[in-house]
């Protein structure tokens, strides 16, 4: 085609040819530079190789392995804590998430997405909702030690730190196994990671039989104890880390559970039966079993005193006076509530102090009259209090249960009666409250805040015992803002003595896992079971704790003071001795719960009416009428193990439920 | 613009013509005048040519006016670019009018496909061509008015709120169910952009829309191509005098439909039913003398009677919109320049004691320039620069009851329903606090807390606004090079662009007073303070000035570049032969990445070619392929070839046709297959699959030591490496048919048969015993979709003052999964499978029907809970004895439609025009979400459909549309636990519909007219959406689906006017 400008731009025509050849070249560099434009991804982008490279780095995956550990110290994680019979949440509360641990002793338990579901970390089964579960912890600690294990990685890494680390990460798997076992029963046991790239039928794992998995965590145990130090030497930056006293009190917690009739020869789960058939619970009693935890019990005690842990008892402060009531309450209270004090073997730590904080917070009553009557800020946590079952589960002054002391009567335990002068260093004196808060033993007093009761603290404007705080919970005594438990009753004892109104900052202390008092009371249990009769050394043991309590002994007590005398003297009798002795020695501590199960109780002892006095009253006459708040209900057998969630039978069809989930 | 290169020569070649037309005198020859208009406006610059002497030739002026000497029994040739060439048999008159018709873009010659055009005739692959005119409409999102006029899209509003109501679109519908893009590419001149991005395109600035719906129009997009491609172009200059086009429009905006709440005293009493039927010993919320009082009127600040609808929300609105435009140009340089302005207001109130504006304001601007040069006269730049600017005021975003975030116009929805209605009054009248200089709210504390203040909606809607501002830039530049010297029909092009992107929000608020009444014997005395601030005050302290909070941040920055080479040449009569092959790569950047993987820059890279060859008009083949590369996969997944190959048969070009032509004008036959790819997949977040992700640097834990201070960071993994991930694979096939009957009807049929696979699914049935930290991904699903799209047309020129045209499309997509991550279901749990169902399947417990009476209660399957007469009652599927969420079925129809039609017509006469158009949705269900609209639990207002219609003592009716009442409807994170709030066919409903999408009168004032205002053309319109709409659901518009508590979608009349200089 002639085209009209074709003579005016002649001169162009290189031009063009020119502009031609870029194109192609743009277009021949771009296809020819494609690999380079895509690779985008620079060499050293993090991979899980680099926290094996040194130690400050392989420092954070042990802390990792630590990090899975369920917040116990916190009631919205710990079903110990909340779904036992000690205490009762107000339905709603919103300190407390009320979906999930709190739905558990109000019979929501389900299959669909069972609360505190410690198998796949959701509903608070763990640490948090983000769905750490213990799997997953497990999972964490296989690796670790997969890595640390080989000599070639971390090679700054000294041969004693890393058999310690090694020591620490097969105890937590040990636990976070424990953890599975305590709700489930029979659990697969995850000793070695199956690879992520296995195919979907090495995944579906089975469910192990209750001696087996029990067998297992055992022996991990003693492997962990084994390269593990006795003792934190670095405690300013270690304490709370696991030591070779740990390992073998858990050990001894361990097989006392095995021991107990929940796993020692309950025929209720005879029938649960794994995929292939075999048996996942062995229904044949074995009183070895006993003998085994007994022995695991003693060699704890010996290793714990060996490394000076001690009962422990207060000592009265210089500048202060203090009478021999208070200084005994003070060392029930401060044995649960002071940190790292001489009884505690394993004292939970966690980096967000305020868990431990909000625990506090639910036990600190109103006692402080002076500052909050000048505008202080009354409203807060306490919204979760002991139940009037716990309250009358304490000794009278005697030593012996309140329906067994022939010398005191409290079969009208709602009536009114005036504190007298001789009662001032319990009750304020002069005010009224119930008979049930009278002539009871000193851990009545330690445990309990109850309305008009002393509550000796730190501050104590007095500098001793003598007018000092005391709790007022009736309605109105603080305006419209004050919190009240429910049941009006607060836990004493799990407020660290050195919280001040004034300030409101809580002393935080590491939660006792284990203490001394515990591992004394499982051996006491396991000895009067592994033998006929109560053993010389069932009531040593048991006494010792009755002595720091201020009690007689249990022989002198029920002798003396009981209408049944000689229960003592009997297998049966001492259990029930130490069962109650259990209750009440570590009330608040997330045991009894647990302890419910698998003596096989809970079916009574989680069933029936919740009660406590009437908050909504102003005066006494009114406010000590025994309300019912709720009336629980627990399925035997069914209660007695976790559910499974459906959802983790449908995706592994070798799992099995638990019975009637 | 090809086209207007066409069309530059046909000028330069008719100038030439009228030069030469003196030469050639005729005998009986008269004078014509004559002015060239279309339906709205004058013509300018037509040719008119005389039939039997082409050289004689003349062009109208800018008005449209002509003068030609022409004979009397003469005929004129009328063409002008964009209209239909027309023949006027001149008949002695010396006097004509000649109205043009616009040609057709759908059915026109050349329309655009995939990096270049083509022609229609000549095309093998679906591709639908739409007339902007038919997406114009009252509104600034252009996104709401795809429904029904495109065959082969899906397209659904859930939302009405202004800067939120993006529609959903889908090509062919829902083809895949990974968590990545399931929605189409957008280009819009070529640059990749979002549906925001779309959404504020202005109809009078575009120039072509294209839908690419098969294999072979989008393999050349390879890996990115799988949901379909929308192309869009924008207007360019057209040389001549400067063109100068202004419209504007106002318009009233109200709710299709709003909620209906019941009225206070059947809530109060229905409140204390919802207590005593559970609990026949429970405590009345509300005593009968509040009731009375209540019923009475006594005192509303009292016995506060609110109805939190009309108290928070306008009933109309009123919005403005304006576009500018201005091209032009000579044969070196061509301009068009546009700007707009949009202006949407939401229904909120305001309330005047406010310094600031909480309603929703969405401010919109919009300047585009497209510069067309002519470097040489083979080589033509382009240079084009687009800004888009919103400007958003609206009210706080708050959450709904789950936690879910919600925009800041629902949340004042959703406040609105969610609050007590009688437990305060809004507000005060400010006479009770004379020297206050804020709004004196009223609230109360909740019964039974001692903290707990109620939600006061109002409060809360005048407590403050935020603001977001976006900015979208974006420069083009493109050279074209012809290169007929090399070879004739060869060119080339290059064209880059980049994208800037800006976005920020902050929000400001006030924290509001709140007061209560005090009473001295039952009468008001005076209010007082509730947040007073004081120490031992538990509540929220109140400000009077306002708080600042900074928002998201977010800034990108796209850049892409391509070159390409096209090659188009005829040989002999016969033989059509074209190429085209390109090159394109492109780089995202972001600012705001979460971490290290990324904040990499994110890059495509690709070639792509097209061959195509056609034989005497009859036989047509093409081959397209694409080869591209991503870089998010691993090194040997990273580049994938996506080829398609089509054919066409015209049968009407076949001899042995020729008889019927005259019935069945034109009909072709089309077939593509091929191989298209989707690598958007997976979330945002997980770009490298082949990457794991670990944070070393977590959380802190430990807490050790004697003062718990020794921590140390934990070591998480996000992801874990899986190098076999790769792109998501659509295999389609598509059959299609072109049908002209008798010139006028056009019918076009395609049908579609999709094969997705590779879809990206979360491995999620690998046992938690696994204790993976993440559970990995991996390409292991497959579905399908099948379907048919139908376009229809009518158009007539009925008589000289009279025409008319009817438009209807069809679309059916329906889709299956073949291959689900779900475990291997027994028998008897088969019914949870989703494989064989559809993509948006809504799943839920089948319900029977309300029980009874306890006797069925008791003799039922154990339902959840505590189940009463009147709870709904659920079949046990499964007949485990047990109701769970294993006895889960499928149910309904999919939550994205099936099917979706539209039809029309416009007709016009003389000066006036009208039209309307349906559009209609059919095959979808949706789930009432019950938690939503619960009465009485938390503060939640009651719905008048409950009030009306509910289970209860007195009204024992099993079918009931609500069930027994209930104040505590719990929920735990999300999930019920409460027995009739399961996800069940209780709660589904049809959500088919059918409405008057659109309609329009408009009027086009006469040339005298026109002439005595010095304008080109002008029109005046009324026009409107969503006028009418026709469902079987009444509680809210059916179009919103289960976000029916949401912003409603907005019925709109609008008056314009359109003015050309």
């Amino acid at each position: 085609m002639n085209h009209p400008f074709n003579k005016k731009y002649k001169g162009l025509t290189t031009k063009r040819l020119r502009l031609f050849a870029a194109m192609l070249v743009t277009v021949s560099i771009a296809v020819s530079c494609t690999k380079k434009f895509l690779d985008v991804v620079p060499d050293n982008v993090a991979t899980v190789d680099n926290a094996f490279t040194s130690k400050s780095e392989a420092e954070k995956y042990l802390v990792t392995c630590y990090s899975y550990l369920p917040y116990e110290e916190d009631p919205t994680y710990n079903p110990g804590l909340t779904a036992s019979d000690e205490t009762w949440i107000e339905d709603n509360e919103i300190h407390i998430r009320s979906t999930n641990v709190a739905q558990l002793p109000r019979g929501g338990q389900n299959t669909s997405d069972p609360i505190i579901n410690y198998w796949d970390g959701s509903r608070d089964g763990a640490l948090n909702s983000n769905g750490n579960g213990m799997f997953r912890a497990i999972r964490d600690c296989n690796v670790f030690l997969e890595n640390i294990s080989d000599l070639k990685k971390v090679p700054d890494l000294d041969i004693d730190t890393r058999q310690r680390w090694i020591g620490e990460t097969k105890f937590l798997k040990a636990y976070y196994h424990f953890v599975l076992f305590r709700a489930y029963g029979p659990i697969p046991v995850v000793d070695k990671n199956i690879p992520i790239s296995a195919p979907l039928s090495e995944t579906q794992v089975k469910r192990q039989a209750v001696d087996s998995v029990v067998n297992y965590i055992s022996d991990l145990l003693d492997s962990a104890a084994a390269t593990l130090p006795a003792s934190i030497a670095n405690t300013a930056s270690e304490l709370g880390r696991i030591t070779q006293p740990i390992a073998l009190s858990l050990k001894a917690k361990l097989l006392v559970y095995a021991a107990s009739p929940l796993f020692n020869g309950n025929p209720d789960f005879a029938t649960l039966q794994g995929k292939g058939g075999q048996s996942l619970f062995n229904s044949t009693y074995s009183a070895d079993k006993w003998q085994r935890a007994a022995t695991a019990c003693k060699a704890a005690i010996d290793a714990c005193t060996a490394q000076g842990i001690s009962l422990y008892t207060f000592q009265t402060p210089a500048g202060t006076t203090l009478t021999d009531t208070t200084v005994k309450q003070m060392s029930i209270r401060n044995a649960m509530s002071e940190p790292w004090n001489s009884e505690l073997i394993w004292g939970l730590t966690h980096t967000n102090l305020g868990f431990n904080a909000f625990f506090q917070a639910i036990g600190g009553g109103a006692f402080d009259r002076t500052y909050i009557q000048n505008g202080g800020i009354t409203y807060g946590n306490a919204l979760m209090g002991p139940t009037l079952k716990m309250a009358r589960l304490f000794y009278t002054q005697n030593g012996v249960p309140i329906d067994e002391d022939k010398t005191l009567d409290f079969s009208n335990y709602s009536a009114l009666r005036v504190a007298t002068h001789g009662e001032r260093f319990n009750i304020k004196e002069g005010e009224t409250t119930a008979r049930l808060n009278f002539e009871r033993e000193p851990r009545f007093y330690a445990n309990i805040g109850f309305d008009r009761c002393i509550w000796y603290m730190a501050n104590s404007p007095s500098h001793s015992d003598e007018n000092t705080f005391y709790l007022f919970c009736r309605a109105g005594e603080f305006g419209q803002n004050s919190p009240i438990p429910i049941t009006t009753m607060y836990m004493k004892k799990v407020l660290n003595w050195h919280f001040d109104w004034n300030t409101r900052l809580y002393l935080v202390y590491p939660y006792p896992m284990i203490r001394l008092a515990d591992l004394y009371l499982l051996y006491a249990e396991a000895l009067n079971e592994s033998g006929n009769a109560p053993s010389a050394d069932v009531y040593t043991y048991v006494n010792l704790i009755r002595a720091r309590a201020g009690l007689t002994t249990v022989q002198n007590a029920w002798s003396t003071y009981s209408n049944n005398p000689t229960k003592y003297t009997t297998k049966a009798g001492m259990r029930s001795i130490i069962q109650r002795e259990r209750a009440i020695e570590l009330c608040f501590e997330g045991q009894r719960y647990w302890d419910l199960l698998r003596w096989k109780t809970a079916a009574q002892e989680l069933a029936g009416n919740v009660t406590g006095w009437d908050r909504t009253a102003k005066t006494p006459d009114l406010f000590y009428r025994e309300l019912t708040f709720y009336t629980r209900r627990f399925v035997a057998p069914r209660d007695y193990l976790w559910p499974l969630q459906d959802n983790d039978l449908l995706n592994n069809p070798n799992l099995v439920q638990n019975p009637n989930w | 613009m090809l086209l207007l290169r066409h069309a530059l020569s046909v000028f330069i070649f008719c100038s030439l013509s009228v030069i030469s037309a003196g030469l050639y005198g005729q005998e009986n020859e008269i004078t014509v005048k004559g002015k060239v208009r279309s339906d709205s406006s004058a013509i300018s610059s037509a040719t008119v040519t005389l039939k039997n002497n082409p050289k004689r030739s003349v062009i109208a002026d800018e008005k449209g006016n002509f003068v030609i000497k022409a004979p009397a029994n003469g005929t004129l040739i009328v063409s002008s670019t964009g209209f239909e060439t027309q023949e006027i048999e001149i008949q002695g008159n010396s006097s004509i009018g000649i109205l043009m018709k616009a040609k057709d873009t759908k059915l026109g010659d050349v329309i655009v496909v995939g990096y270049g055009t083509q022609r229609k005739t000549t095309l093998v692959s679906s591709v639908t061509s739409i007339d902007v005119k038919e997406i114009k409409g009252p509104t600034s999102n252009l996104t709401t008015m795809l429904a029904g006029k495109i065959p082969g899209l899906i397209s659904f509003q859930t939302t009405g709120e202004p800067g939120n109501d993006n529609a959903s679109f889908f090509i062919r519908g829902l083809g895949t169910f990974g968590a990545g893009k399931v929605n189409p590419l957008i280009l819009i001149d070529g640059i990749e952009s979002s549906t925001t991005d779309l959404a504020r395109l202005q109809p009078d600035n575009i120039s072509g829309f294209s839908v690419l719906k098969d294999a072979t129009a989008t393999a050349v997009y390879g890996a990115r191509g799988a949901n379909g491609v929308i192309l869009v172009t924008t207007k360019i200059g057209q040389s001549g005098k400067m063109r100068f086009n202004v419209r504007a429009e106002n318009s009233f905006s109200s709710n299709t439909k709003n909620l209906e709440l019941a009225d206070n005293i059947s809530y109060m009493n229905l409140a204390n039913e919802a207590v005593l039927t559970r609990n026949p010993l429970g405590a009345v919320l509300y005593s009968q003398t509040k009731i009375d009082h209540t019923a009475r009127k006594d005192d509303p600040l009292i016995y506060p009677d609110n109805n939190w609808i009309s108290e928070l929300i306008k009933p109309v609105t009123i919005n403005q919109r304006a576009n500018v435009n201005i091209s032009g140009g000579s044969d070196k340089a061509k301009y068009y320049l546009a700007m707009s302005y949009n202006l949407d207001n939401g229904n909120v109130r305001k309330n005047s004691l406010n310094g600031f504006n909480n309603n929703i304001k969405l401010q919109s601007y919009s300047i585009l320039s497209n510069v067309t040069l002519n470097l040489t006269p083979t080589t033509e730049a382009f240079i084009s620069l687009k800004g888009q600017f919103d400007d958003y005021n609206g009210p706080i975003p708050g959450k709904d009851e789950t936690n879910h975030d919600l925009s800041g116009g629902a949340t004042v929805y959703h406040n609105a329903l969610y609050s007590n209605p009688v437990a305060f009054p809004a507000v005060y009248p400010s006479s009770y606090m004379p020297y206050a200089t804020h709004p004196l709210f009223g609230n109360a504390v909740i019964p039974g807390s001692t903290n707990n203040l109620y939600t006061n909606p109002y409060a809360q809607s005048l407590s403050g606004f935020q603001s977001t501002n976006t900015s979208t830039l974006t420069a083009q530049l493109s050279l074209k090079q012809n290169l007929n010297f090399i070879t004739p029909g060869l060119s080339a092009r290059v064209m880059s662009y980049t994208t800037r992107y800006a976005n920020f929000a902050v929000t400001r608020q006030i924290s509001p007073y709140y007061y209560t009444s005090s009473m001295v014997d039952g009468k008001l005395s005076g209010i007082y303070l509730i947040n007073d601030g004081s120490i031992g005050n538990p509540f929220a302290v109140p400000t009077e000035y306002l708080t600042y909070a900074p928002g998201d941040k977010n800034v990108n920055s796209t850049f892409y570049g391509e070159a390409a080479l096209n090659y188009s040449r005829n040989f002999g009569q016969k033989h059509s032969v074209g190429a085209m092959f390109i090159g394109t790569l492109r780089n995202y950047l972001t600012g705001n990445a979460k971490n290290l993987q990324l904040s990499l820059p994110s890059r495509n890279e690709g070639v792509s070619g097209r061959v195509t060859y056609g034989y005497d008009n009859r036989y047509l083949v093409e081959y397209d392929f694409g080869y591209n590369g991503s870089e998010r996969f691993a090194e040997n997944h990273r580049f994938g070839f996506f080829p398609s190959v089509g054919a066409g048969w015209v049968v009407s070009n076949e001899s042995f046709f020729q008889p019927l032509t005259n019935v069945v004008t034109n009909l072709k036959f089309r077939f593509t297959y091929g191989l298209v790819g989707n690598d958007q997949i997976g979330k945002a977040d997980d770009r490298f699959f082949y990457l794991s992700q670990v944070d070393l640097n977590g959380a802190l834990a430990g807490g050790f030591g004697k003062l718990y201070n020794y921590s140390r960071n934990t070591v998480n993994t996000a992801r874990y490496a899986n190098p076999e991930i790769t792109w998501e694979k659509s295999t389609q096939t598509n059959i299609g048919m072109d049908l002209t009957l008798v010139k006028d009807v056009k019918v076009t049929v395609d049908a579609f048969h999709q094969k997705r696979s590779n879809i990206l699914m979360v491995r999620s049935t690998i046992p938690t015993t696994m204790g993976l930290q993440a559970t990995p991904s991996a390409n292991v699903g497959a579905a399908q979709s099948d379907g048919v799209d139908i376009a229809l047309d009518y158009q007539k020129t009925i008589t000289k003052n009279w025409w008319a045209t009817v438009r209807g499309t069809f679309t059916y997509a329906k889709s299956k999964v073949l291959i689900n991550e779900e475990p291997a279901y027994a028998a008897n749990n088969a019914n949870l499978s989703h494989v064989g169902n559809s993509i948006s399947q809504i799943y839920g417990l089948a319900a029977e029907r309300l029980f009874i009476d306890q006797i069925e209660v008791n003799n039922s399957p154990t339902q959840f809970g505590n189940v009463l007469a009147g709870d709904i009652k659920y079949r046990d599927i499964n007949q485990d004895g047990k109701i769970s969420v294993a006895d889960f079925v499928p149910m309904g129809y999919p939550t994205t439609p099936e099917m979706q039609y539209g039809f029309g017509f416009s007709t016009g006469y003389k000066n006036f025009d009208i039209s309307a158009f349906f559009q209609g949705t059919a095959r979808v269900s949706f789930l009432i979400d019950p938690m939503a609209i619960s009465p009485f639990f938390n503060q939640h207002g009651l719905l008048n459909a409950i009030s009306q219609d509910h289970w209860s003592e007195n009204n024992r009716n099993s079918y009931a549309f609500w069930p027994r009442l209930n104040i505590n409807s719990d929920y735990v994170g999300g999930a019920p636990t409460y027995n009739n709030n399961y996800a069940s066919s209780w709660w589904m409903r049809d959500g088919s519909f059918m409405r008057l999408k659109s309609a329009e009168i408009g009027y086009n004032v006469s040339p005298a007219a026109l002439k005595r205002f010095h304008l080109g053309s002008a029109r005046v319109y009324v026009n409107g959406t969503n006028l009418l709409t026709f469902s079987s659901f009444k509680n809210w518009d059916p179009e919103m689906g289960s976000s029916g508590m949401g912003y409603p979608i907005q019925k709109v009349i609008n008056i314009g006017v359109l003015l050309g200089f």
